[in-house]
């Protein structure tokens, strides 16, 4: 009997592991940043920062617990630096280096939360390796960009890209909740 | 048992249902306003749309939805590739003429039924109607799965046909495409019935005058819904040919001669295609079209270059989207996922393949299996061989199927041999953990499934 009931919670444990990590990650986000063509440092000014850094975007966060954000760019071949910087003081809050796999998909920043970030400004920077540009390779084998200044690149020269600030849910409670609340505004479609 | 089973089913496409937000299975906007047409014209699109496709293209309904959507910001992911800042995304630009020209009614008029009775109360009842409609084709497919299933068990593996009936139902790739129209949906329902009256007569090595009835209804059906089903026509011709004595036509003729009445629907309609058109399915050339061409046209390359291209790696490309790519091929399951699952189900075909050719027993129990599916899988792989080099020679234009999903008619069969592989695999465990462990799989894979969805939409 205990084997029977043991096998039993254990088969349903595994089969439902991958949504007990959606609850244990408690990220969500609230909004995209449609990010213009500006992914250039020729129109950004970059006086007081390293000529190879990018601004990407900047932002208003609309939540606490700022936890990272999804970028979609194209592949890169070289790691990418990443800075999280407040517009103000110029203060680094966050950075790392993430490394891009090899196909166009969102870029995944994770980083510790920012606790009270909510409507703080932040800057997002890449630094990107120069040497030999991207490749974005098409499915017909070429590469789509020959003589781009950045290994980031791609989709964002042509100002193609979004940004999404992901937020932590303070607690498992809050999140149901925003998980639900969810799910009801799509079934909100077959009232209508 | 059954009544587990089918609550299972039921609960899992309610979960599908409730979580995929409308318009994100493949082409759903084209599928709905087919439905839409036929039950405002109370007719198929003919010689008039057809020459000016603006009407097929005209949907306030359509625009409403993607209106909706976009309000509730439902398809919120940044795997979305969509600015949500600058919506202006005319949806009825989505609805290729060609596309409907291009696919025979069956579905359409069947949905159109459910579809028809919640335009009555509203649009969102609509909507429903056409899960409602996709539920039962999933009921049909959970049915005849487990009678191919009970064909080939005994009386101390009873739990077989009902697993075979869990894994063909709950293939996640399909609970995901059942959330919205496609016609799709019928040819798996069709291909299983069909199949198994089919694997029926070859076991018993005789048909039944009501199974010969059957096998007509299945393929006018299919051949009425997608053109892929006329893979099936040589096949039945051979095992009808084959058992054409055990009919008794001398003494069933007017019931042999009454069963044939549904295959004059495709012959009609397939008639009526060539007189109108010159073709049984006509390809308007609209813009979407074009640029397509434009976008892969050949450039000069050579047929070594685009097999090398195309033809060869479609292959993972068919593995992903057969395995885990949803919403519009924008939400893909992980490399390692699709990965273990690849590897589960070779696993399974070469443990069916080694019984079948080490195993005298084993042979001859599922000869009649092989017998039917091996030429049904030769012949559509061969068809869609066949639509790429045709494409290539005649437009240089690259037209290759490389969505998991045209590949579903051999859904049933292809759970059939993992699942029998597996177990022959397993039972060194014994049977009952066999299938424990098959089903956790199942219900794994699904989980999975849900909460890359849920992910994808929602957070």
């Amino acid at each position: 009997m205990i084997k029977k009931t043991l096998i039993t919670v254990v088969c349903i444990l595994v089969a439902i592991s991958p949504l007990i990590g959606i609850f244990i990650k408690r990220e969500y986000d609230i909004e995209q940043f449609f990010v213009p063509n500006s992914f250039n440092y020729d129109v950004t000014p970059f006086a007081e920062l390293n000529k190879n850094h990018y601004l990407v975007q900047s932002f208003k966060a609309r939540a606490d617990s700022l936890t990272g954000v999804d970028l979609v760019l194209s592949q890169s071949q070289s790691p990418v630096v990443y800075e999280l910087i407040d517009p103000e003081t110029k203060e680094i809050i966050r950075s790392g280096e993430i490394t891009m796999k090899g196909e166009v998909r969102v870029t995944r920043i994770r980083f510790s939360p920012i606790s009270l970030s909510r409507d703080r400004k932040f800057e997002l920077f890449l630094q990107g390796q120069t040497a030999e540009g991207p490749h974005l390779a098409y499915s017909n084998g070429e590469k789509a960009c020959k003589q781009c200044s950045l290994a980031v690149d791609g989709e964002i020269v042509d100002g193609n890209a979004n940004l999404t600030p992901v937020y932590k849910a303070d607690s498992l409670i809050g999140f149901t909740k925003i998980l639900f609340q969810r799910l009801k505004s799509n079934l909100k479609v077959y009232a209508k | 048992m059954t009544i587990y089973v089918v609550v299972v089913v039921t609960v899992v496409f309610t979960i599908y249902s409730a979580i995929v937000p409308i318009l994100q299975t493949p082409d759903e906007s084209p599928h709905i306003r087919y439905i839409e047409f036929i039950l405002q014209n109370h007719r198929l699109p003919g010689k008039e749309e057809y020459s000016d496709g603006r009407v097929l293209n005209q949907s306030s309904f359509l625009i409403q939805l993607n209106q909706l959507q976009q309000s509730l910001k439902i398809a919120r992911n940044p795997n979305f590739h969509f600015p949500f800042d600058s919506i202006k995304t005319p949806p009825t630009q989505d609805i290729h003429l060609s596309y409907i020209f291009n696919h025979p009614p069956a579905y359409y008029l069947y949905a159109m039924l459910f579809f028809g009775f919640g335009w009555l109360i509203s649009n969102g009842f609509a909507l429903i109607g056409i899960k409602l409609a996709n539920y039962f084709l999933l009921l049909v497919s959970l049915y005849y799965s487990y009678q191919v299933g009970k064909l080939f068990s005994d009386k101390k593996d009873t739990l077989f046909p009902y697993v075979l009936g869990l894994l063909v139902t709950s293939w996640p790739m399909y609970l995901f495409l059942s959330t919205g129209a496609n016609n799709d949906l019928l040819v798996v329902s069709a291909s299983c019935g069909l199949s198994f009256y089919l694997i029926r007569a070859e076991k018993r090595a005789s048909i039944k005058v009501k199974d010969f009835l059957m096998i007509c209804i299945f393929l006018s059906i299919g051949i009425l819904t997608k053109a892929q089903f006329f893979v099936f026509v040589p096949v039945v011709f051979w095992v009808i040919l084959k058992y054409f004595k055990t009919l008794e036509v001398g003494k069933n003729y007017k019931k042999l001669i009454l069963s044939c009445v549904p295959l004059f629907f495709p012959l009609y309609f397939y008639i009526s295609q060539i007189i109108l058109y010159g073709r049984i399915l006509p390809t308007p050339r609209d813009v979407s079209y074009d640029k397509a061409q434009a976008a892969v046209s050949c450039h000069g390359y050579s047929l070594f270059h685009y097999v090398k291209v195309w033809f060869f790696p479609r292959i993972p490309m068919i593995a992903q989207s057969f395995i885990g790519n949803f919403g519009w091929l924008d939400t893909k399951a992980s490399k390692e996922t699709i990965l273990i699952v690849s590897f589960v189900v070779l696993l399974g075909l070469g443990g069916f393949l080694i019984g079948f050719l080490t195993k005298k027993k084993f042979r001859s129990e599922f000869k009649p299996f092989v017998r039917v599916v091996v030429p049904i899988a030769l012949l559509l792989e061969s068809f869609y061989s066949f639509l790429f080099f045709r494409e290539y020679l005649q437009r240089c234009y690259v037209f290759f199927p490389t969505q998991g999903r045209y590949y579903f008619l051999l859904l049933l069969p292809l759970s059939f041999a993992v699942l029998v592989g597996l177990r022959k695999l397993l039972t060194p465990l014994g049977e009952k953990y066999a299938y424990i462990i098959i089903i956790t799989l199942i219900c794994l894979l699904n989980f999975y499934s849900i909460a890359i969805l849920i992910q994808r939409y929602y957070l």
